[in-house]
């Protein structure tokens, strides 16, 4: 059982303690897309800083597989370089629903999910499974916040 | 309606009343049946919240409208968004998926440490007879483990799994779980004296427009409280009281505690989120607990106006219920006369019949498949909370719907404390009236035991 003072980042079942070393670093700053038309780029194991639109501004590459409701919802597109097919989670700092969609753009299922409010730094985090290299696009959506720390790294290829 | 033929409901004119159950179990799904019914999203991913195809414009654009709703992330107060204000003071979680975040149902944790938001201890202060008088007096009907600023979470709410291994009579083995559900940090003193805790987990929204269609008549024609057949499984509704203090049927719940979807929701959205509304318009804090009290003065009231409210309802009854897959296998076949042989189908009733159905005429009057008498039954010793609801006692469950069963992902959180992780886990948990055909899946040989759960997975 947890103690009295425990760290409630401690209790995601997965181990976040890279994701939660990555988001504590200085990130670059990036204003996210609106429109599928010139997405910013990105690449995986490094944290962003992402600003956010009012989200009745988007035009999606894909509706969120979890729609929320416009009135105070931020939401944004970032292309992420992906150079080698494998798992990778994707780690954030707000409460947000976050599509991520292959170089087709096409929605890929995420294989896991976690949430814990009391954790501040990471606040969510998504699991993918990607088969192919290439440009993907996360639609980060719902969020109210508008700006959210994220990043997303491979993973190991083992099961944890 | 033709769409149906082979799904959850069955369509008019399809001859299901046979007279063998086995027979009516193994034939009522085509062997080239699918999930197929358009699905809202990614394909595959959220078959179990998929609407109805044939909503009328006006009333999918409600069913939409809910579902943002539904999914959407509550803030205590946002000036420019009052329709996502209102969250808590006290709270379980943000959002009604937060809970419901499995495909419409909770997952719990298989760590030994803090629950998920999707597991809710529920409170109750009963009397020296055993009768229910209210919530705890400081901290209401259930224990909220979040607050906004400056409110004190109530309390920290964790579980130890106990593993309790066992053996099958052919040698097999299997292992299954206890929650132990420990509170600690209770930031407003001790729980009371006479209070009584019982931890549910977010139960699946699949079907309950249905559910809520099945006339009363047909629930309550089902009772056997006397046991007059002399089966051992009795069954009895739960008569609840409403917020307008009408007698009603109790449906929806653990305890079929709720008579219809507005009021489960309404209740929930309230006690769980903290967001007043028409039917509970008070702050969700007792009179001691002052930093709540005060900190519930800023938004607009009710915070979940009533037609956000009636959209959540409306995305709810508007969620389809995915088609059976086929048995497929000879063991799945096999399994669904095991099904009835060994009694899982006197409480896990296969077919019902539903009335009307509110601005869904084409499910009016139809034939489904819920697995399920939505009747009280006594479960057992080992299954107990101890908490009564109404004229449900602590050792008291409703049966739970089995459909869709099969379609959610593996590792199950099945049961009201989510100790399950399979449905084997879940059969073996099974006491009191279930005791004996807990004793005869038991009995069985490890291929029939395969057989039944091959066809459990087909649900």
């Amino acid at each position: 059982m947890a103690g009295a003072a425990v760290d409630p980042c401690l209790s995601y079942d997965q181990d976040v303690r890279e994701d939660l070393r990555l988001l504590a670093l200085d990130p670059v700053s990036v204003v996210a897309a609106r429109t599928p038309s010139a997405v910013p780029r990105h690449r995986t194991g490094s944290p962003v800083t992402l600003t956010l639109a009012p989200q009745s501004s988007m035009q999606w590459l894909q509706a969120p597989e979890r729609p929320m409701i416009d009135d105070g919802s931020y939401a944004g597109l970032l292309a992420l370089d992906v150079t080698a097919p494998g798992r990778y989670r994707v780690s954030m700092s707000a409460h947000a629903w976050v599509d991520l969609l292959d170089a087709a753009g096409n929605a890929i299922v995420s294989t896991d999910f976690a949430g814990r409010s009391e954790c501040k730094p990471l606040t969510k985090l998504v699991e993918f499974t990607l088969e192919q290299p290439g440009v993907h696009t996360l639609q980060v959506s719902g969020s109210t916040e508008p700006q959210v720390r994220v990043v997303m790294r491979p993973l190991p290829a083992v099961a944890r | 309606v033709a769409v149906l033929a082979s799904a959850f409901v069955l369509a008019d004119g399809v001859d299901q009343a046979a007279a063998d159950p086995v027979l009516s179990l193994a034939a009522e799904v085509p062997a080239d049946s699918r999930v197929t019914l358009p699905v809202e999203g990614v394909p595959g991913r959220r078959v179990l919240l998929q609407f109805w195809p044939f909503l009328d414009p006006a009333r999918a654009g409600r069913a939409r409208t809910g579902l943002a709703l539904f999914n959407t992330d509550f803030e205590p107060y946002l000036p420019q968004a009052p329709r996502r204000s209102g969250l808590g003071p006290l709270y379980n979680s943000r959002s009604c998926e937060g809970c419901h975040n499995n495909l419409g149902r909770g997952r719990m944790s298989d760590r030994s440490d803090r629950v998920p938001p999707a597991l809710v201890v529920q409170l109750s202060s009963v009397d020296a007879t055993g009768r229910v008088i209210g919530g705890d007096p400081t901290y209401g009907v259930n224990l909220n483990p979040a607050g906004v600023a400056g409110v004190p979470a109530e309390a920290v709410v964790e579980v130890a799994w106990v593993m309790l291994p066992g053996t099958y009579p052919d040698g097999e083995r299997y292992e299954l779980r206890r929650p132990d559900i420990r509170f600690r940090e209770l930031a407003y003193g001790p729980l009371g004296r006479q209070t009584v805790t019982s931890a549910r987990l977010a139960p699946p929204i699949i079907g309950v427009g249905l559910l809520e269609a099945i006339p009363e008549a047909v629930i309550v024609g089902a009772a056997d409280p006397s046991d007059r057949d002399g089966d051992g499984v009795l069954g009895w509704p739960n008569w609840v009281t409403d917020a307008a203090g009408r007698r009603r049927l109790g449906r929806f719940g653990w305890k079929a505690n709720q008579p219809d979807v507005l009021a489960q929701t309404a209740a929930a959205a309230h006690a769980e989120m903290g967001l007043t509304n028409g039917l509970h318009p008070e702050p969700n804090c007792t009179t001691t607990q002052r930093e709540c009290l005060a900190a519930a003065t800023r938004t607009r009231q009710p915070e979940l106006v009533d037609a956000d409210l009636e959209a959540i309802v409306e995305f709810q009854q508007s969620v389809a219920v995915p088609r059976r897959r086929p048995l497929g296998t000879a063991g799945a076949a096999q399994g669904a006369g095991l099904f009835a042989q060994i009694g899982c189908a006197a409480c896990h009733r296969p077919e019902l019949a539903v009335g009307d159905v509110p601005g869904l005429p084409l499910l009016s009057g139809a034939r489904i498949q819920p697995f399920s008498d939505l009747l009280l039954h006594d479960m057992g010793e080992d299954l107990a909370d101890g908490r009564p609801d109404h004229e449900a006692s602590g050792r008291d469950w409703r049966t739970p719907p089995l459909w869709g069963l099969g379609l959610w992902p593996a590792g199950g959180s099945l049961l009201h404390d989510g100790r399950a992780r399979s449905a084997e886990e879940a059969i073996l948990w099974h006491g009191g009236e279930g005791a004996a055909a807990r004793r005869a899946f038991v009995g069985l040989t490890r291929d029939q035991r395969a057989a039944l759960l091959a066809f459990l997975d087909t649900l």
